[in-house]
């Protein structure tokens, strides 16, 4: 009699859907047809290996790959993983806690994007973004006790959001400032790369400030019928150009709508050899009933998750059972004080920062309820394999399917 | 690197493994890879070597040899000693150590509410059995001190609630028998309550005092009992018995149904729990069962097993005389073999009901505790011990220590002059400092071991006997786990059939 056994540095997951070995040595994810899944889980079932070649095939090349082993005897190994993260996070008990907080500065932008509706409808992720217009309502003293509260719950990075934030550069300037004293180390502005000016720069070389600019096209045409208020390509340019030269940390997104489907190369070209940024990352404005802005050329990307699956590691495997990947330990503050979790997901409000703390709006349970979406409890992902190298966009989901636990952008399974 | 191995081998009936000692991972293994990995620094684990041997094909042994370079290598297994050295000669300041304090994710306060008790149980830490601990004395707790032992518990929990403290905070009253100060504990709810509605209070007591005002009390104010009863009447009664000798487990059971039935006629819902001591005379298959006949009377219950403190006592001597001089009729080893019947039947759905699976069940809760431990190596700096003041128990006079069990070892302050920060931060030094010691680093136990503040001595060394014994029981207990998982037993299903335990109250 032959077995096989897996080695306990990898972990087999047989779903519903689909199934997949996760190799944390190397980090590959190895994905499985339904007949190849099945053997294996005989195999880890201590079943003896039927004398096909087929089945030798498969067992052999995963020898080869060293990630398991022909064996003479029954055997019992213990997974190094364990796939019961949500049972030792119930068991041993863990404070409330804040990683990233979202500072909303208002809903205006000095463009006006066609594809940008100022209502509370989504179609996008985290970025770039008008609301319907509020009044601001926190004053600086404010902040320093919700400074100092966040920094109690661990608190270290601070997003700048907007509209566009920078519009009121004086206000992030005296938040940052602030915001020192109570330990915060990490910021970030999403913005849309116009108005950057040499004050700025400096500030943002002074406290380590990184930018997420989003780029919507390079060409003057095209800018002219995104936004009728005008966009200064040049300004833009500019700008890159000067973060460049002064070594401003710079995420640059590139967010993808039926105006510059076509441009999609000729962009990343550009950023590449004018500007020699290589990395970008890649936003859609997603396709919806009510919404006539994506791109169709794109539509199948919007819906891809496996090509975008990072390397396995034991952590986010761990993390990823126990709570949402982005919602836990996540908050955002509103300039009206209104507490949201993500700067995205409007649908839900927990409370108002002049009413009661943060902490108190933290524990309830609503809002442990939506940190503790994980990837075991959304409907369409507790039966893939895939989910625990997996992440979603609860926003954008919720806005799409009107669920807390809905997914609508994803094919597999199809 | 150090080259020496830190492992122990040890073998179920048909598997050899392999427990890596400094992140308590386990692998599988078998004469040749055991080969390997004990001479993986020398010439012995090469090919020529390994074929005379083992005669094994260069495909084989390249795989073999593949596989444990991946865990020596990447892992860190079986050589590296990953010591958490960060605290080592270190002390903690006193800023550190209380925002260790203030980031208790625990939050409970025990009031001893008097030393006195009307039983006289044989194992009791207050017997002369226990020769270093102090004994019965007729002092009472005044509701002064309880009433500033909660002002300053509930102070101390503002601290940590903006530190994202999430779990409801506890006041336990605790003994002696604690219902022997029934006024007190009455006085310091009602006082507690109108503070901080949410407080959540539990009594352990020994259930000899149970009249009607105490009974609609308890029921009424949803408090959490534990009582203290270990199972069938022969293994209740040699222990458990009153001042004059008389026997406990009649009273105790008709009080504990009569609380039941209290409760049930105001249709209170909260569960009982039951802490049931054990040593190697009792007859675990007897206690199941026991609790099996009496479910439905004592619904809804989940019941805690125990093991007699086996520390600082002559308790274990005073049995093996009564068994040697026959006063009392005990088995030998009756502990080990209902254990395995116990088991037998937890896991044969065929050849037991459903509520003596529920009893067993806690029996078999620590399997979970095992499945979920960290492997990475990586142990905190107090490792698997409380938080210092994550617990405050304070003592009749008033004194406060870091554990209800610790028998007034460590005094870390009292309430009128508040906590003495310097107590703690000695006490917690001293403990850090061992964990940080050559003789803990080095330990084979070290990433499985429970050692906490209740058996730190004084002079800051952990009680010889406790390490001892945890270092001796490690293997028999990894063969225990690892025969149980072979068998495939599905632990985790048949736990979460309980709807009386963590999970499912977690859950809820």
């Amino acid at each position: 009699m032959k077995y096989f056994k897996l080695y306990p540095t990898v972990k087999f997951l047989k779903s519903k859907n689909n199934s997949c070995i996760y190799d944390f040595s190397s980090g590959q994810m190895i994905k499985l047809n339904s007949e190849l899944s099945e053997i294996l889980y005989k195999c880890e079932k201590n079943e003896p290996i039927d004398d096909d070649i087929k089945v030798n095939e498969f067992l052999s090349t995963l020898e080869e790959m060293e990630i398991g082993c022909y064996k003479n005897t029954i055997s019992y190994e213990e997974g190094f993983e364990n796939t019961m993260s949500n049972i030792k996070c119930k068991m041993v008990p863990s404070n409330n806690f804040i990683n990233k907080v979202f500072i909303e500065l208002g809903s205006e932008c000095n463009f006006n994007c066609i594809f940008c509706n100022t209502d509370n409808k989504l179609y996008r992720k985290t970025g770039c973004k008008r609301w319907s217009p509020y009044e601001s309502k926190l004053e600086l003293e404010d902040w320093s006790k919700i400074l100092q509260d966040l920094s109690y719950l661990k608190a270290k990075q601070l997003c700048f959001i907007g509209g566009n934030p920078l519009l009121k550069f004086e206000y992030i300037k005296e938040i940052i400032e602030l915001s020192l004293k109570y330990g915060f180390k990490y910021f970030l502005i999403y913005t849309n790369g116009s108005s950057i000016n040499d004050e700025m720069i400096k500030f943002f070389k002074k406290y380590d400030v990184a930018l997420n600019i989003q780029i919507i096209s390079f060409n003057k045409e095209t800018l002219r019928k995104i936004s009728d208020k005008a966009i200064n390509l040049e300004e833009i340019e500019n700008n890159i150009r000067l973060l460049n030269n002064e070594n401003i940390n710079t995420i640059y997104e590139l967010l993808i709508t039926k105006y510059n489907e076509n441009e999609i190369e000729e962009i990343k070209l550009i950023l590449k050899d004018k500007y020699k940024i290589d990395s970008l990352k890649i936003e859609y404005i997603h396709n919806h009933p009510g919404n006539s802005h994506s791109s169709d050329k794109y539509v199948n990307d919007i819906y891809d998750r496996c090509s975008t699956f990072p390397k396995v590691t034991s952590d986010r495997f761990n993390y990823l059972q126990m709570w949402n990947y982005c919602l836990k330990g996540q908050c955002t503050i509103k300039e009206n004080g209104d507490i949201l979790i993500c700067p995205m997901l409007r649908s839900k409000i927990f409370g108002n920062i002049k009413e009661c703390s943060i902490q108190e709006i933290i524990n309830t349970d609503e809002y442990q309820q939506y940190e503790n979406i994980s990837k075991n409890s959304i409907d369409k992902c507790k039966d893939c394999s895939y989910r625990f190298n997996c992440s979603d966009c609860r926003a954008i989901e919720i806005s799409a399917t009107n669920n807390p636990y809905g997914l609508e952008y994803c094919n597999i399974g199809e | 690197m150090n080259k020496s191995l830190f492992i122990i081998e040890f073998q179920t009936k048909d598997q050899q493994y392999i427990y890596d000692c400094g992140s308590s991972k386990i692998i599988n293994v078998n004469n040749k890879l055991k080969h390997i990995i004990k001479n993986f620094f020398n010439s012995n684990s090469e090919y020529n070597y390994m074929k005379e041997v083992y005669d094994l094909t260069e495909k084989e042994y390249k795989s073999m040899r593949n596989y444990i370079n991946l865990l020596i290598n990447k892992y860190n297994m079986f050589y590296s000693n990953n010591s958490n050295n960060a605290y080592i000669n270190s002390n903690l300041s006193k800023n550190e150590i209380q925002e260790i304090m203030y980031e208790s994710p625990i939050s409970q306060l025990i009031l001893i509410v008097t030393n006195n008790c009307n039983l006289r149980c044989e194992y009791c830490v207050y017997s002369d059995k226990y020769p270093k601990d102090i004994g019965y004395s007729k002092l009472n707790m005044d509701f002064n001190t309880a009433k500033l032992a909660i002002d300053s518990f509930f102070e101390l929990n503002k601290e940590r609630k903006k530190r994202g403290l999430n779990k409801d905070i506890h006041i336990s009253f605790y003994g002696g028998e604690p219902l022997l100060n029934f006024d007190l504990i009455k006085k310091s709810i009602g006082y507690a309550k109108r503070i901080n509605p949410e407080t959540k209070f539990y009594i352990t007591t020994n259930g000899t005092i149970m009249n009607d005002e105490i009974a609609d009390f308890l029921a009424n104010n949803n408090i959490f009992i534990t009582f203290s009863l270990d199972g069938y009447k022969e293994n209740h009664d040699r222990n458990r018995v009153f001042v004059n000798n008389k026997k406990s487990f009649d009273m105790v059971v008709s009080n504990i149904k009569k609380l039941q039935s209290v409760k049930k006629s105001l249709n209170v819902e909260m569960p009982i729990t039951f802490n049931c001591c054990l040593d190697s005379y009792t007859d675990l298959d007897k206690v199941v069962s026991f609790f099996e006949t009496y479910y439905y009377d004592f619904y809804p219950f989940f019941t805690t097993f125990s093991q007699i403190k086996p520390f600082n006592t002559t308790y274990y001597e005073w049995c093996d005389e009564q068994y040697n001089n026959g006063t009392l009729s005990l088995v030998k080893d009756a502990f080990q073999d209902s254990r395995k019947i116990v088991k037998n039947k937890f896991l044969n759905k065929d050849i037991s009901t459903k509520e003596y699976r529920q009893v067993a069940n806690a029996i078999f809760f620590n399997e979970l505790s095992f499945l979920i431990r960290n492997r990475s190596g990586n142990n905190s700096v107090l490792k698997n011990s409380c938080l210092p003041l994550s617990k405050i128990a304070v003592s009749p006079e008033g004194n406060l220590f870091l554990c209800e069990k610790m028998c007034e070892k460590f005094s870390v302050g009292d309430i009128n002059n508040g906590i003495n920060w310097d107590e703690i931060c000695d006490v917690t030094n001293k403990i850090i400092s061992f964990f940080s010691s050559e003789k803990c680093t080095t330990c084979e136990a070290k990433s499985m071991c429970d050692a906490c503040f209740m058996f730190l001595e004084e002079d800051g060394t952990m009680s010889k006997e406790f390490c001892e014994r945890r270092v001796k029981s490690l293997k028999k207990e990894l063969e225990d786990h690892l025969t149980l998982y072979e068998e495939e037993a599905d632990i985790f299903s048949i736990l979460n059939e309980n709807k009386n335990n963590i999970l499912s109250i977690s859950e809820g």
